[in-house]
């Protein structure tokens, strides 16, 4: 360990601008690389409270229109067309409807109120979902079937309300100015979880009727069955949806962003998104590669004289090309831990801006990002193990290039 | 000189190639990057149609504890719609307030949209679907609408009146120009697709409309509130246009508090007042436009850094390679300032010729139709401009990189550096 240090240094001060150059570039290089993986496993990773985001399909927003002259077109889905192509489909497990989030005029009092976000569940969201209860519980089917009211808060609430999560439990809470009894408290979520994000959850209204439009604001989430991918239980409501089309006689019913979620996340699942993101990567790979190649290629031109020399006095050529990459691995070494220490130091000051949705413009939108959320370290290993290939790669060619010429024609000054 | 340089770029290949490479690539993502941002700009500067500044929406909502539901049309009238205009007209009195307006259907700076069909008289084949606004009067002074033709200067209240059951209404030009081919329409006659008996006089016409800043124009009408609105009890979108010098950062604030306190009509209350900058903020997040225009800007600085990096190294190592050609070129009678005025041209020269290839392959982009066309059309005009944008900003990241270089350049002591050999 001591002699790598020793030998960093050397190498440094050796070349001071050659080695900050070199460190720089790799340093930024893996910044960024980090900062687009870290946004892309932010929107589809398995991270609490959105731990199934693998396993699950999402339905999307809904489209009906008359089939003769494609009159009376509206967007959304009603809880009872919902309930028609989602509920037993085979390949499901959960199926959790929510009806879209508003804000409301709420307070302990009539009179005093402010603003939040609220939400509209069913009790399966609960489980479709991970939160962590500070006190209290979820409302369950009864009190959903009952349409009871209850209401489940954020941690922010309750501290800001009434002290503390266990000191609201019981209380009631005017939500638009009608009194609903808090049965549980549960910690903030971050607002990068657009779909368990709230300040306030609440039963929606579960009343069916046949006379009900196919259009409402009803969105619904399937997970996966055991043993059942995304693309399988996607197909398998695709179906539904097409059986359900063949009752209605004068309507047809679209769900055109119906896809599993991590498709969703990005695009609304229109775009080969891993493609996207796989050629950006490239991009950010490509180009500090062929910086540091420029560079290297640059700094051989001094030494070629000396390599020649070496080569004569029998040094073969591996040797020199393992002098030269040694040389550069404890410079990319250097560079990758600047580079990891870099981007979460951007993720910091650049988060609002750089994971910018919809729900951050809310009156308390929060934007936390957890250590769970990045620091996972299979992305981490994977990232700067990728960026140490193409430094490698981009030392590489340059040496290698450089180690083939001729001997006699170098030593000349050709 | 340019001569000279380019002879000493060609004797230069061999460590040119990579820059050169460099320059090729980054040239053509910073063009993709610059396209992309340029068809956002240039959605965004096209005038909407309307004038949002100085305006608020105010929402006001219905306690669900006063709530009843009605069917009668008379009562409704009297304990929905009589209240609530009451509520409206207590906004007019509130001090720095120009005008107050109501609308339904689609709405501003929102994906809330309705649709209908028109035709012409007697040609129920050609239908055209229009974004439908229903307004009051006094919308088209809240927002500015510039009228393109108007059988008034001004229009009036009363110029709002249906006349023997038929609807006054302010078609877009775009709505114009599909039902008659031409936008000087006015009092002309068409009617409602699906709704026979309702028919329609074009009193004005308005400029292109469009609902947020990055969308293309659309079809729209205006025209007064329909009978089964007054039927139902539903809220309109209120909002207010507010006197430039009363309107300040406090104005939503005070106005919400002065109000809340002084309103108390059921079963009415005022939940909430934004200026239409916020609706746009809102419409650009839940578009991604904001997010699109993050991560470009963010693409961006990490090309342009790159290119900067790798001029800076290869420049640099560059002047120290060439030490005995500078001092030799002063020796001859070159003055600093044309030393660094030779490197720098070099780097020009280089980035010159990285750009026809970079060129090449952004027009074979463009004619492929993979830049980004949604919100403005790929036309010859806007590759121009962006290869001329991205051509600029390479030149200037070029002449940033090598000028560090250039000026250790320029501090070269020819006595010293002839000295060395």
């Amino acid at each position: 360990m001591k002699t790598i240090i020793k030998q960093a240094i050397n190498q440094i001060r050796q070349q001071p601008f050659f080695s900050i150059l070199s460190i720089l570039g790799t340093a930024v290089s893996i910044a960024f690389a980090m900062l687009v993986v870290i946004n892309y496993d932010i929107h589809i990773g398995d991270i609490t409270p959105e731990n199934n985001r693998s396993k699950m399909v999402f339905s999307g927003e809904g489209y009906s229109y008359m089939k003769k002259d494609h009159s009376n077109a509206n967007s959304g889905m009603s809880y009872r067309t919902a309930k028609m192509i989602f509920n037993n489909v085979k390949g499901a497990s959960i199926i959790s409807y929510q009806r879209k989030g508003t804000m409301l005029y709420c307070g302990t009092n009539k009179d005093k109120g402010e603003s939040h976000f609220c939400k509209y569940v069913d009790p399966e969201f609960w489980q479709m979902y991970n939160f962590k209860f500070l006190a209290g519980k979820p409302f369950n089917k009864g009190d959903f079937q009952a349409r009871a009211n209850v209401v489940v808060i954020n941690e922010h609430i309750a501290r800001k309300f009434y002290g503390s999560a266990e000191k609201s439990i019981g209380k009631t809470f005017f939500c638009d100015f009608t009194p609903m009894k808090i049965i549980g408290v549960v910690d903030n979520v971050s607002s990068f979880f657009n779909f368990a994000y709230s300040e306030l959850w609440m039963p929606f209204d579960p009343t069916i009727k046949a006379s009900d439009p196919l259009y409402g604001n009803i969105t619904a989430m399937a997970l996966c069955a055991p043993g059942v991918s995304t693309s399988e239980l996607n197909e398998q409501l695709q179906i539904s949806l097409k059986r359900y089309n063949a009752t209605l006689n004068d309507y047809t019913f679209e769900l055109k962003d119906m896809c599993p979620i991590t498709k969703y996340q990005f695009f609304k699942g229109h775009v080969n998104t891993t493609a996207i993101l796989f050629l950006i990567g490239l991009m950010l790979l490509v180009v500090p590669a062929i910086n540091i190649s420029g560079l290297v290629s640059s700094q051989m031109h001094h030494q070629m004289s000396e390599l020649a020399i070496r080569r004569c006095y029998g040094a073969r050529r591996w040797q020199l090309i393992m002098r030269f990459i040694n040389e550069n691995f404890i410079l990319t070494f250097i560079g990758s831990i600047l580079g990891v220490i870099l981007s979460y130091l951007m993720l910091l000051i650049v988060k609002g801006w750089l994971l910018f949705s919809e729900t951050s413009l809310l009156n308390y939108a929060d934007c936390k990002i957890s250590t769970s959320m990045i620091l996972r370290p299979t992305i981490f290993l994977w990232v700067v193990g990728i960026a140490i290939l193409f430094n490698f790669i981009s030392v590489f060619i340059p040496v290698w290039m450089a180690t083939r010429r001729n001997i006699i024609s170098t030593l000349r000054g050709e | 000189m340019i001569k000279n340089i380019l002879t000493q770029i060609w004797n230069q290949r061999r460590t040119n190639s990579w820059l050169f490479a460099e320059l090729i690539i980054v040239f053509v993502l910073l063009w993709f990057c610059v396209d992309v941002l340029f068809g956002l700009f240039s959605a965004r500067i096209q005038p909407k149609g309307y004038d949002q500044e100085h305006v608020y929406k105010v929402t006001v909502n219905c306690r669900d504890d006063q709530f009843i539901k009605m069917q009668d049309a008379d009562s409704i009238s009297r304990f929905w719609w009589h209240p609530l205009s009451e509520v409206i007209k207590n906004f007019k009195q509130y001090p720095g307030i120009e005008s107050v307006c109501t609308s339904f259907g689609t709405d501003v700076y929102s994906n809330n949209t309705m649709f209908q069909g028109y035709h012409i008289d007697g040609d129920t084949t050609n239908i055209f679907t229009a974004n439908i606004r229903y307004v009051d009067a006094e919308y088209i002074k809240t927002f500015r609408i510039p009228m393109l033709h108007s059988i008034h200067k001004n229009l009036e209240d009363k110029d709002w009146n249906a006349i023997n059951n038929v609807n006054p209404a302010i078609v877009s030009a775009e709505l114009a120009d599909s039902l008659w081919g031409t936008t000087n329409v006015l009092g002309k006659k068409f009617s409602d697709y699906y709704s026979p008996n309702l028919h329609y006089k074009v009193i004005a016409v308005s400029a292109p409309q469009k609902n947020s800043d990055y969308n293309r124009y659309e079809p729209y009408i205006m025209t007064p509130y329909p009978e089964y609105i007054y039927k139902s009890q539903a809220i309109p979108s209120i909002y207010i246009r507010v006197k430039a010098d009363a309107d300040n950062n406090e104005f939503a604030n005070s106005f919400i508090k002065t109000m809340s306190a002084k309103i108390h009509i059921a079963p009415f209350y005022i939940f909430d007042i934004q200026s239409m900058k916020y609706y746009k903020q809102l419409d650009d997040a839940s578009q991604g436009v904001t997010q699109e225009v993050n991560n470009t800007v963010l693409m961006m600085s990490f090309f342009v850094f790159n290119v900067f990096l790798g001029l800076l190294g290869t420049f640099w190592f560059r002047t120290n390679s060439r030490r005995g050609e500078i001092a030799i070129r002063m020796a001859m009678g070159s003055s600093r300032k044309q030393i660094a005025v030779h490197f720098l041209t070099e780097g020009v020269l280089l980035l010159a010729i990285a750009a026809l290839p970079a060129a090449i392959i952004s027009v074979n982009i463009w004619n492929a139709d993979l830049t980004v066309t949604i919100h403005t059309d790929a036309t010859i005009l806007r590759l121009s401009i962006t290869l001329l944008i991205s051509f600029i900003l390479m030149t200037i990241i070029t002449l940033i990189g090598i000028l560090i270089p250039a000026r250790k350049a320029m501090h070269i002591l020819p006595a010293e550096a002839l000295h060395e050999e």
